[in-house]
């Protein structure tokens, strides 16, 4: 199962998602409608709702999960000025956000991080990890032009 | 970064403020032997703008680093070099470039701040910790020199590290 796409609605307050199963090229989707929304302040509760019934979709995924939880923040609070899945975190200046909010874009960016992670218990691991780069021949970065 | 290199601590304080975190670093130095830091970072952000001169203040080193991934973190370091430079001018500047295993290619590239600065350029991981340790050693021990003799002998001295780091 593949997300494909995210759409929010805040009256009544909807999280509707594009997906596709592996071997399907047709889309399908699901709509999850929120009842007494506004009432329910934990977002965490309401996201595991959601993980539990789409189980299928975000079982595994650590950047999914964590967008999907900035989603259901930005239902309940419409006025957040960023659509986190949105953003083009190249040219995107997070230095214009909030802690809170970088926090979130970070655990989006976490991915790759926890991937490539060497820990304390893995086997190959070198507390002072040494690798010369400068004997690399460079050329001119792109970013200076 | 800080959490690699911190990784040889049984414990480490740590003080989050808003949009700062201050890390305190007890060890052995190859070359300095025992050394107590204090370490402050900070993602960046415009909203820290109201804690800067304390920031600054007493700073013997400073390592700024950007994301090989992410060009806008690349193109706000002149903007930090600015505030740098007016709030702590001449102490000793490293540049390092994050997130190599996210792109391996970066460590191809050459650029030109820390060229136009004359600053050391490392290439790190703190992911999988490539170079992490010793950009923090060299970055201790810049510092160390730096508050032992802040004047002219130390700033020969980055120009040494700087050349070594050219010629090798």
């Amino acid at each position: 199962m593949e997300v494909l796409r995210f759409h929010l609605r805040y009256t009544p307050a909807t999280i509707i998602i594009d997906y596709r199963s592996k071997d399907e090229q047709e889309e399908r989707r699901k709509v999850l409608e929120f009842q007494n929304f506004q009432n329910e302040n934990d977002i965490d509760l309401l996201a595991r709702l959601v993980l539990n019934r789409c189980s299928d979709l975000f079982e595994g995924k650590a950047s999914l999960q964590a967008q999907l939880v900035s989603l259901i923040k930005r239902l309940k609070n419409p006025s957040l000025p960023l659509d986190y899945s949105k953003i083009d975190l190249n040219v995107y200046d997070l230095s214009k956000l909030t802690k809170e909010q970088i926090d979130t874009v970070k655990t989006l960016m976490d991915d790759t991080f926890k991937k490539n992670r060497i820990t304390k218990n893995d086997k190959g691991f070198v507390y002072d990890k040494k690798v010369d780069f400068d004997s690399i021949p460079k050329e001119a970065s792109d970013w200076d032009d | 970064m800080m959490e690699r290199f911190l990784l040889d601590q049984y414990s480490n304080q740590q003080q989050s403020t808003y949009a700062l975190n201050i890390f305190t670093y007890k060890g052995k130095h190859p070359e300095i032997g025992d050394v107590s830091i204090k370490f402050w970072d900070t993602a960046g952000q415009d909203s820290f703008d109201d804690v800067h001169p304390s920031f600054y203040f007493k700073a013997q080193a400073a390592i700024m680093v950007f994301d090989v991934t992410r060009k806008i973190t690349y193109t706000n370091l002149t903007k930090w070099w600015d505030e740098l430079q007016r709030h702590s001018p001449g102490i000793p500047v490293m540049c390092v470039a994050n997130k190599i295993d996210a792109d391996p290619s970066a460590t191809s590239k050459s650029f030109k701040f820390p060229q136009t600065h004359n600053l050391p350029m490392y290439f790190c991981s703190a992911s999988d910790g490539t170079n992490v340790v010793q950009i923090f050693r060299d970055a201790i021990k810049l510092g160390y020199e730096q508050k032992q003799n802040p004047a002219d002998q130390f700033m020969a001295d980055v120009f040494d590290i700087v050349n070594q780091t050219q010629s090798s």
